[in-house]
């Protein structure tokens, strides 16, 4: 009895797959000052493997999907009318993410895709969308958002440096939205999902961006009275300093 | 050297924006103008986005025009009542105009409607200016020809139906009793268009209070230029409270190219006579209208627009 405890003790603690992953992300925090024009983040991982487990290292694949903090986006087609280009019939998304990036250790990212959507991994249904929809207006905003670099597609974009430990380069262009960016990595082998991990780190403004912009937002009536002081302050001082004789 | 602009959210070129402030600076000292409908479309083809731009060069203008408000105010060369007229019923169209603004910025229209504005108002004002100040250049030559004096421009026919109207007011500094309903219309029209457009309407101002309402030359740019200051500060408020879209650091750069610039403006200004001045200033207009109408016009590389509409 006492041995058919440790033994359902032991078949709960480890996982049916018995390969786990430990991620790190080289910062937690991006600070957006007044000369940010953009950064990188590195991301490291080991796949830790119990003793029971052979080494199947090459057959592994891992998927890295960062997505940023939600913002609605209008896009629109432009039509000609009267002679004239209008922004005609358009689309709207609500909350989809602002920064959206997807790299793996496939060299096709769309196969990738697919994969996640057949493991019926938690983020499946955006990345398919990120990566394979084919919506014109879904198109357009995605073409727009990789020219910003705001969207990220890149297969090989995470790189096994040996069996078991891997790196992936995050790009974060100047055009970034402030908040929390969740950064998901997915273990996979055969179709099959091993493990999963989330991590989080975020951007935000620091020193004087930081002040303007949350006073801007909170406190709109001040911040548009302190800009008027201002201009009225420059315009005097700028008016005495260059007094026309 | 780039700074990264918190409203407008993106890294921005700071000569770049400090030399468009002086440069628009430049030619508002030469020709005795705000600026804010170069300004504004200057920007807006730099890359900044137009709800942005319009926004942040509206506290710019207040700027330029706070210092020579000032000075024309201490030698008296300002009506006060009729500014406050002005003021008051500008504050109405800014607050109007901000509203307007906004909700054409969340209906993704906003870009629409300001190239179709810029580009009718642009064209009807530059063509104006451009062939009143050819016909005088004309007039002169052939005045200089027959050995005669030049004379001075034309002055617009009495407009009576102006002097018909109810409700009138006595305006001691301007010496003048009229209907009050007049310059309440010009109040609220001008800065409901420069609310919107981003301008601040001097170029109209002027001429409307000289016409129209016969104002004396004397105390006209003194009290429009108090005008301009008085709503372009409601309007800098409406928009931060209605579309949140000033950017200070923006509109702070801006304001020192342009301090900068009027400076030398100025003093270029001296060097050309007033018809010329006249006629490349329309001649400028003119093309900055012709530039939004390309846009309108020509078939856009990209067929799909992109706007965020809430953070």
């Amino acid at each position: 009895m006492r041995q058919l405890c440790a033994l359902l003790a032991l078949l709960v603690a480890t996982p049916a797959a018995a390969e786990t992953m430990v991620v790190a992300l080289s910062r937690a925090k991006v600070e957006v000052s007044s000369n940010f024009q953009g950064t990188e983040l590195a991301l490291f991982g080991t796949i830790e493997r119990d003793n029971q487990t052979v080494s199947r290292a090459g057959r592994y694949s891992i998927a890295v999907v960062v997505l940023g903090p939600a913002h609605d986006v209008l896009v629109q087609q432009k039509a000609r009318r009267f002679g004239l280009w209008v922004n005609a019939s358009g689309t709207r998304y609500q909350s989809i993410p602002s920064y959206f990036a997807f790299l793996t250790t496939d060299q096709n990212p769309a196969t990738a895709a697919e994969a996640l959507l057949d493991a019926n991994a938690g983020v499946a249904p955006t990345v398919h969308r990120f990566v394979r929809d084919q919506d014109p207006y879904f198109a357009a905003f995605r073409e727009q958002r990789q020219a910003e670099q705001r969207v990220i597609i890149r297969g090989n974009g995470v790189a096994k440096l040996t069996g078991r430990f891997f790196r992936a380069i995050i790009p974060l262009p100047g055009l970034v939205d402030d908040g929390a960016y969740r950064v998901r990595t997915i273990l996979m082998r055969d179709g099959v999902v091993l493990d999963t991990n989330t991590l989080i780190f975020r951007v935000a403004k620091v020193g004087l961006e930081q002040t303007l912009f949350a006073v801007s937002r909170e406190r709109p009536l001040f911040y548009g009275l302190g800009v008027v002081l201002l201009a009225l302050v420059t315009g005097y001082v700028g008016g005495v300093v260059f007094r026309r004789r | 050297m780039d700074l990264y602009l918190p409203i407008a959210e993106m890294p921005v070129s700071v000569l770049l924006v400090l030399a468009m402030g002086a440069a628009v600076g430049l030619i508002s000292g030469l020709f005795g103008v705000g600026g804010g409908f170069l300004m504004t479309p200057l920007l807006i083809f730099a890359g900044i986005p137009p709800a942005v731009a319009i926004a942040s060069v509206t506290p710019q203008i207040v700027a330029s025009s706070a210092s020579g408000a000032y000075s024309y105010f201490k030698r008296g060369q300002v009506d006060l009542k009729l500014a406050a007229i002005l003021i008051v019923s500008g504050a109405v169209g800014a607050v109007a105009g901000a509203e307007l603004f906004a909700i054409l910025g969340r209906e993704g229209q906003l870009t629409l409607v300001i190239a179709i504005s810029y580009t009718l108002f642009l064209a009807t004002i530059g063509g104006l200016t451009l062939k009143e100040a050819l016909g005088a250049i004309v007039r002169n030559r052939a005045a200089a020809k027959r050995g005669e004096r030049p004379k001075s421009a034309r002055r617009a026919g009495a407009h009576v139906w102006v002097h018909k109207l109810p409700l009138k007011i006595r305006l001691r500094r301007s010496r003048l009793y009229i209907s009050v309903l007049p310059i309440v219309g010009l109040g609220v029209s001008i800065s409901f268009l420069g609310t919107l457009l981003g301008i601040g309407g001097g170029f109209i101002m002027v001429p409307a209070l000289i016409y129209l309402l016969k104002v004396p030359t004397s105390v006209v740019v003194g009290t429009s230029l108090l005008q301009i200051v008085g709503v372009m500060s409601v309007a800098t408020v409406m928009h931060a409270v209605a579309s949140q879209t000033v950017d200070a650091l923006l509109a702070f750069i801006l304001m020192i190219g342009g301090v900068i610039g009027a400076q030398f403006g100025a003093s270029l200004g001296q060097a050309l006579r007033a018809e010329q001045l006249r006629a490349l200033l329309g001649l400028l207009v003119l093309a900055v209208g012709l530039r939004f109408a390309l846009n309108l016009v020509v078939e856009p590389g990209n067929l799909f627009a992109v706007t965020v509409i809430a953070p």
